[in-house]
């Protein structure tokens, strides 16, 4: 058998991106935004975008400084061994944390609409382990992986709700721009949850054969994903309302339910749905799972990173199952976006940055 | 990596035998020849006494029924007989280079070589052709007299086209490599034959274009090839199951084909062909999925009825994986998920119905694939009845009956139809096997069972290779010129590339009409503008 | 080391296979509920809650050709008593061969009783909202008896009551004398404006139900019905109305004749002053339409144009009429905000809303609405 070779292209770079950060976050995106900003929604999607732009190109910055080396490597040359071990195991438990959360948030979901009497241990561990069978196999197979589900994913939802546009309400929109500053930067603040997956920019660049189009890559991929959330927030908050979104629990999918498709001869449109949803959930999960495995045997200098995906699974299973109910779930998902992916997306950038230019650190050409 | 490894072990273990060298006696020979072919009562051997007094002593050997009877009468025994006096070339000059004088002189058939090993010469009589033998010298001349009683050629039978070439692989390789060779008189058509098979020695042709072919992929055929060790190749089928990557998988990463015109437009595109002797089954490598949703005809057509040929067939196999086990899911988990009147329908139509939808779906199913296997065994006359017995009475008695509910019986027709319309049939086994999977998956978990089969199936094919090449391209690593000719067959205007997914290093297909055409346009104009 | 991991995997596998379908229900074990009655109970338990499904099996024999059906009924209505909804649905069970499925269904009925107990109505529509299994295009009705009467009763036009709703609201646009609001409009409205909403109203009939009229729902409680003419002229100006007839009285030879004009598209513009301190709410309509009857001994003189005329200005009149009784039943007898226009003025005139926002409950009984409706007949059918 011919062995994968791990390298992959920018474009898949930029399609792997995409997929990882349109995950669970899509669900409660709508209702997050119109709480805090009410009809401007859609700007403040814009503005997160715009910020996951800077801090993705950031990070890029950061590791094309080290074209060979992933974080843990180059993170203890920039701020010493043991802050690096410390922030790799983070980092693993941060991503592992994503891995839980999103494969939860799945099965909450799957119970309400699909299997109310399954147990949700049952479809949890079945993710999981369909996330092991492919991270088993590397990054080549997932950066493929995601290159088939994206067009899977993407294509169908875009013209799903192509017939709802006419329920579409512009004065749902209205009034532009009349919350304060403070409170629209917390409309921004709050689609971070939403944007969280180019952290693995930390790691992939030295899997990338033309690392000199990443820049490009991120770039298109970061904006595709802002204007996907957009669009998706542009028929919920168009149909709904602000008012109505921000009741809502997951508005996307109520909104599903909720509009006529005269053009189908389904009536019902939540089984596709729940199929893509499938799809987009299960590629965040191995995207960062497998990352989670990568920082791991980087860290601990495993040859192989296919011994560690299992071992992976039983905390990410018991962590999934350490919330009560789907409203603590989600408090401990707002924690940790609010803590953890700050940290991660923009505080450490931040410093990564501060210490390369202070040392003067990577290669200078 | 399994197989390989073992191969490689043997060949250290086991070194290649040395050949028996000829003697100059003829008897000694003769005698070698006829120990090892004792008991081969198909094996003829007829002293010839040559020259004007008969000084001569000749042998010729030969297996009955392989040799075209005619070629050797004529132009072997004829000739050394009677033809060869006529010439009179005297005795002191024959005398000494005999050998030289029978081979370039008197032997007036067509395809000659020498040997002087006598293993050699056995094979080469087993494989048809004739063997002379003199006295006096080692040297062995080897009358290639091929011809046994063949298929004449006819269409093939398993891909028939409305449109297209009517001629299909036979079961001779000469013939095949012929048919190839018609369609391509180019230079850089290389047809490279080794014999595979330690007992069975038989004829394996590799086909590739020079220029065009991708030499890390010929590299790896040609290697893989070698490593075969095993007794008997008798279908091109051994091949395929040897040299492909995961043999675990049930997709095949070879495509085979009995049409010529497809062997040679994949040779063009940069593919690889192996043909072998006894089947008329030719291997295509690499494959990917996609190839094996094309049909020749596609190329013949027609490009807006070949794009929807193209949807179809990806629909055929999605319905030929996922239908029963839609059906499944939607009306055992999730009525919600279908329409009213639809639902209200159904369960109307499975009031009463003793078994559950699963095995409702699996009797059917299973019933089908008997029909079918049945169906292929019998004679063909008898074939058709179990058709009619199976589908009209079966189905239609067991819904009267109320066993099965009608609309079971329209998926699994519908399923049927959907699986046969796939081109590659061993594409469409994949999917039909597949489908009882998915239909176990959807009796656990429903919908979601469906999805997280589609996802296993997804990563097995997303991890295969075939010869280097993803599986799943062009649809991963995206090459946009190459999505041409997969979900669509886009005009032959785009194809002005060689896929690019196979590396080829002459790349350019073919000259854009279109520039031309407004290059001539333009000087056209040029031409009127100076007139004035 | 992978044999090793597809057996363990195969194993799991395998451990779902022999404990797995935990949600299986075959499909003719479950009973499709089409329309949903929801009444007060006198008992010591809250509800009386009525589900209406089909005989599928008579279903079956329908399509199957066989004529021997008849006897048998077309449908089933089961009533429970229950605390909740829900614990209705479940406890139903103990009762009926089949498990209940409420995903198909297609009305809810809300008895009079409910809607006037604000609590009651509170809980049955937070019940309703959580609900994972009913549809959001269900369609909310309330009438003025009890629900359970008409579940119960058998129509000859459509035995099943749930899918006899639905077709009559899909040709609302033929009269426009009820709103084809579902219970996602419905509830959006509920939330948005803190308990107000309109909700269709049905009637039943001796062998047929009506659905015309509709309910006030203010604060979460029934405030009164209203009839046809105040229901379009409500329509009108929320801008519901897609279609519908106006009839309106021209004076011929001898007496009145009445001309249905028959609304085509209806265009509507509004507009927000404040003048002296006072808000002016101004809403222009402009309706389109055609007259297709008109009185026989006047055949030709339609295409004269004066007649036409008149005929626009009577509909005009008309439509104002109609709005400003709608107008006066919600700003001066009601006092609840149905028009939208506190909605209109938070998103075109934000400024203006900061200021009256808070007690806009207050402010919109003071606030002047102006209606000013032109109607133009487009065709006048094949008569001149």
């Amino acid at each position: 058998m011919i062995k994968n070779n791990d390298k992959i292209s920018s474009n898949q770079v930029a399609i792997l991106l995409f997929t990882t950060m349109v995950g669970a976050g899509i669900l409660s995106l709508p209702a997050d935004v119109s709480k805090e900003v009410g009809p401007n929604g859609l700007l403040a999607i814009l503005g997160g975008g715009l910020a996951s732009l800077f801090f993705a190109r950031l990070i890029l910055w950061i590791s094309s400084k080290f074209p060979t080396e992933t974080f843990s490597e180059y993170a203890s040359k920039l701020v010493t061994k043991p802050v690096a071990v410390v922030l790799s195991i983070v980092l693993i438990f941060y991503l592992s944390v994503f891995v839980s959360l999103d494969v939860r948030i799945f099965g909450e979901v799957l119970k309400i609409y699909l299997l109310p009497s399954t147990p949700i241990e049952t479809i949890i561990i079945t993710m999981l382990f369909a996330s092991a069978y492919l991270v088993r196999y590397g990054l080549e197979p997932i950066a493929r992986m995601s290159e088939i589900l994206f067009p899977i994913m993407v294509i169908p939802l875009l013209l799903l709700f192509l017939p709802a546009l006419s329920d579409v309400d512009l004065t749902n929109f209205l009034p532009f721009m009349r919350v304060s500053l403070m409170k629209f930067l917390k409309g921004v603040f709050v689609t971070t949850y939403s944007f969280v997956g180019f952290e693995l920019l930390y790691m992939v660049f030295p899997y990338v054969i033309d690392q000199e189009k990443l820049k490009k890559s991120v770039n298109a991929s970061i904006i595709s994903t802002t204007l996907f959330y957009m669009y998706i927030c542009f028929f919920v908050i168009g149909i709904f309302g602000y008012k109505e979104t921000k009741e809502q629990l997951w508005p996307f999918l109520t909104l599903i339910k909720s509009i006529n498709f005269p053009v189908f001869f389904i009536e019902n449109v939540e089984g596709i749905v729940m199929a893509i949803w499938t799809f987009t959930i299960f590629t965040s999960i191995y995207s960062f799972h497998y990352f989670a495995v990568l920082v791991l045997s980087k860290l601990i200098k495993a040859r192989e990173h296919s011994y560690l995906v299992l071992p992976l699974i039983p905390p990410m299973y018991l962590m999934a199952l350490i919330p009560d109910s789907i409203v603590t779930l989600y408090k401990y998902a707002n924690l940790v976006s609010q803590y953890l992916s700050i940290f991660f997306i923009s505080f450490l950038p931040i410093i990564l940055a501060f210490f390369v230019k202070l040392k003067g650190l990577g290669d200078k050409k | 990596m399994g197989i390989f490894d073992k191969f490689f072990k043997k060949k250290d273990r086991k070194k290649e035998e040395k050949g028996r060298p000829s003697s100059p006696s003829l008897k000694e020979n003769l005698n070698y020849i006829k120990e090892k072919l004792k008991d081969c009562d198909d094996v003829i051997y007829r002293d010839l006494w040559v020259g004007e007094n008969q000084e001569f002593n000749l042998a010729v050997v030969f297996i009955d029924g392989l040799i075209d009877k005619a070629l050797v009468n004529d132009h072997v025994i004829h000739s050394l007989l009677l033809d060869s006096r006529q010439a009179d070339p005297s005795i002191e000059k024959i005398k000494g280079n005999l050998y030289k004088v029978i081979k370039k002189g008197t032997i007036s058939g067509g395809d000659i070589k020498e040997v002087n090993d006598l293993d050699k010469c056995i094979l080469s009589i087993l494989s048809g052709d004739t063997a002379l033998l003199f006295d006096g010298s080692p040297d062995i001349v080897i009358i290639s007299s091929k011809g046994w009683e063949k298929r004449s050629i006819s269409p093939p039978e398993a891909e028939t086209v409305i449109r297209g070439a009517r001629d299909g692989f036979t079961e001779t390789i000469r013939v095949n490599t012929a048919m190839v060779r018609r369609r391509i008189r180019d230079p850089n058509l290389k047809i490279k034959q080794i014999q595979i098979g330690e007992r069975t020695h038989t004829d394996v042709a590799v086909l590739y274009m020079e220029d065009i072919v991708d030499k890390n992929v010929l590299n790896k055929v040609m290697e893989r090839l070698k490593n075969i060790k095993i007794d008997g190749i008798f279908e091109s089928g051994y091949i395929e199951q040897l040299i492909e990557e995961d043999w675990h998988s049930p997709f095949p990463q070879v495509l085979s084909t009995e049409r010529p015109d497809k062997v040679a437009a994949s040779l063009l595109e940069g593919r690889v062909a192996i043909l072998t002797d006894n089947t008329p089954f030719a291997l295509i490598l690499p494959t990917t999925l996609a190839t094996l949703f094309q049909s020749a005809e596609d190329y013949y057509e027609r490009w807006m009825i070949s794009s929807l040929l193209r949807v179809l067939r990806f629909l055929a196999a999605l319905v030929a994986l996922t239908a029963p086990a839609v059906y499944i899911a939607f009306t055992a988990y999730h009525p919600g998920l279908i329409p009213t009147k639809l639902t209200l329908y159904v369960a109307a139509t499975r009031q009463g119905i003793p078994f559950p939808a699963f095995f409702e779906a699996l009797i059917m199913e299973a019933t089908f694939e008997l029909l079918r296997e049945a169906g292929v065994r019998l004679p063909a006359p008898i074939g058709q009845t179990i058709g009619i017995v199976g589908g009209l009475i079966i189905g239609q008695a067991a819904v009267q009956a109320g066993i099965v509910s009608p609309l079971m019986v329209i998926v699994v027709a519908v399923t049927a139809v959907a699986s046969f319309a796939i081109p590659s049939y061993s594409a469409a086994i994949a999917f039909r096997m597949l489908r009882f999977v998915f239909m176990i998956l959807a009796a656990i978990f429903g919908l979601y069972g469906i999805m997280l089969g589609l996802i296993m199936v997804l990563t097995h094919l997303v991890v295969l290779k075939s010869f280097g090449v993803p599986y799943l391209s062009p649809f991963v690593e995206i090459h946009l010129s190459d999505l041409a000719d997969t979900l669509i067959r886009a005009p032959l205007m785009y194809f002005k590339e060689r896929p690019e997914i196979l590396n080829t290093p002459d790349k350019r297909k073919m000259v854009d009409l279109r520039e031309e055409k407004i290059e001539s346009l333009e000087e056209d104009r040029r031409g009127r503008d100076d007139k004035k | 080391m992978k044999r090793k991991t597809l057996l363990f995997i195969l194993l799991i596998f395998l451990i779902f296979v022999l404990t797995g379908c935990w949600d299986k229900i075959e499909i003719e074990d479950r009973a499709f509920v089409m329309a949903i009655g929801i009444d007060l109970s006198n008992s010591n338990k809250k509800y009386v809650v009525t589900f209406q499904f089909p005989n599928v099996a008579q279903l079956a024999k329908g399509s199957g050709g066989g004529g021997s059906g008849g006897s048998e009924k077309p449908s089933f209505a089961v009533s429970e008593v229950a605390d909740t909804i829900f614990s209705a649905s479940r406890h139903i069970s103990t009762r009926l061969d089949k498990a209940l499925y409420l995903g198909h269904t297609q009305a809810i009925i809300f008895g009079k009783e409910v809607v006037e107990n604000k609590t009651r109505f509170q809980e049955v529509l937070d019940s309703l909202d959580r609900s994972y299994e009913l549809s959001r295009k269900v369609y909310l009705l309330v009438t003025p008896g009890k629900a359970q009467d008409i579940l119960l009763k058998k129509y000859d036009l459509e035995p099943n009551t749930g899918a006899y709703i639905r077709d009559i609201f899909k040709h609302y646009n033929l009269t426009s004398i009820f709103p084809s609001v579902d219970y996602n409009k419905i509830t959006k409205s509920l939330h948005e404006t803190n308990g107000n909403a309109i909700i269709p109203r049905i009637v039943a009939g001796k062998n047929e139900v009506k659905i015309a009229g509709s309910a006030i729902i203010k604060d979460y409680k029934l405030a009164g019905w209203m009839e046809d003419d105040e229901n379009m002229g409500y329509m009108f100006l929320t801008g519901l109305v897609k279609g519908g007839d106006v009839t309106v009285s021209v004076p011929a030879d001898e007496e009145e004749v009445k001309v249905p004009f028959n609304v085509s598209n209806v265009i509507r513009r509004r507009g927000v002053k404040v003048e002296n301190g006072k808000i002016i709410y101004r809403v222009k309509l402009d309706v389109e339409g055609d007259v297709t009857e008109y009185t026989f001994e006047k055949h030709g003189e339609m295409i004269k144009g004066d007649i036409v005329n008149l005929i626009e200005r009577e509909t005009s009149s008309k439509i104002k009429s109609m709005a400003y009784k709608a107008v006066n039943r919600f700003q001066k007898e009601l006092k609840v905000d149905m028009l939208g226009i506190g909605d209109y003025i938070e998103k075109f005139y934000p400024s203006l809303w900061d200021e009256v926002g808070k007690d806009w409950d207050k402010i919109f009984p003071e606030i002047e609405i102006k209606v000013d409706v032109t109607s133009h007949v487009r065709r006048i059918g094949l008569f001149r």
